[in-house]
């Protein structure tokens, strides 16, 4: 079967680093702003707000809410960065939710508590979203460096 | 703060506040729009004691953009399964349908219907 990666097109990242800066900007302003004025209940809506923008750097989310067997109410927010793995053309959802569902792809995960408070919230979103940006910072870099080196003996044959 | 006895009442007073949040939720075709309602649905119906999951899934090709959520009831003294084969429903924004509020509101029916029986079993009232 063909791989391809699917952050690649023509060769290119489809993101640049200062996409992935936009964005991180954007979402971590977004965090801080309105998780000061945030009710623990508006939170699963927060995140799936923040999850539209990061969606756009190919990071899939999954938020899980809900009521533990303790009674106490978590949200568990799990991070995939699709960007930095490769994938079959063919059949892609299918491999998709394999992956999904096999521990080992998840990236960033974070259990957020009630009772941790509005700063701990902050401060542990915050440092999903930084973790994800430089990673795929990382390897948008690398990407880059790998194109431009397979690049150059073209150039000097011309 | 302890998940609530699901009872026909509550049940009612959920679906109504669902139902009305997806009718007022305009340009349901967007996949932003359709994220914000997953997470505002996955808001109010953990008020209620339900358990949710919303997840994306997207490719920079857009083979794939969709939301899919998640809801299920936990059993009071239960341990709470956290993978999908727990829900009792699953919800899919699919992005190639055209009438996405009203199939949407139909699968929520459908969710709301099951639960109203299980209410009425007083299956999970201890």
């Amino acid at each position: 079967m063909s791989k391809k990666k699917i952050a690649m097109k023509d060769g290119k990242p489809v993101i640049s680093l200062n996409d992935i800066e936009k964005v991180r900007k954007l979402v971590l302003r977004w965090v801080n702003l309105m998780i000061n004025g945030c009710a623990w209940v508006e939170l699963p809506y927060l995140c799936m707000f923040v999850a539209s923008y990061l969606k756009k750097l190919g990071i899939a989310v999954e938020i899980r809410v809900g009521i533990d067997i303790r009674g106490v109410e978590y949200c568990n927010i799990i991070l995939l960065y699709v960007t930095d793995m490769e994938w079959p053309e063919e059949n892609f959802k299918a491999e998709f939710m394999k992956r999904w569902n096999e521990s080992h792809i998840v990236d960033e995960f974070i259990v957020l508590n009630e009772d941790d408070g509005n700063a701990r919230h902050v401060a542990l979103l915050s440092k999903i979203i930084e973790n994800a940006c430089q990673n795929l910072a990382n390897y948008v870099s690398k990407q880059t460096k790998v194109k431009k080196t397979s690049k150059q003996p073209k150039t000097q044959q011309q | 703060m302890k998940a609530r006895q699901l009872t026909k009442d509550t049940v009612t007073q959920m679906r109504r506040d669902v139902m009305m949040l997806v009718g007022e939720t305009e340009h349901l075709e967007y996949h932003s729009v359709q994220l914000q309602l997953a997470g505002k649905i996955a808001s109010i119906v953990r008020c209620y004691g339900l358990n949710t999951t919303v997840r994306t899934m997207w490719s920079t090709d857009h083979s794939i953009d969709d939301v899919s959520l998640y809801l299920c009831y936990v059993i009071p003294s239960q341990e709470v399964r956290l993978k999908p084969d727990a829900e009792l429903t699953y919800i899919f924004f699919d992005s190639y349908v055209n009438d996405h509020k009203a199939r949407l509101l139909k699968q929520l029916t459908k969710f709301f219907d099951k639960l109203e029986r299980i209410a009425n079993k007083k299956l999970f009232n201890n």
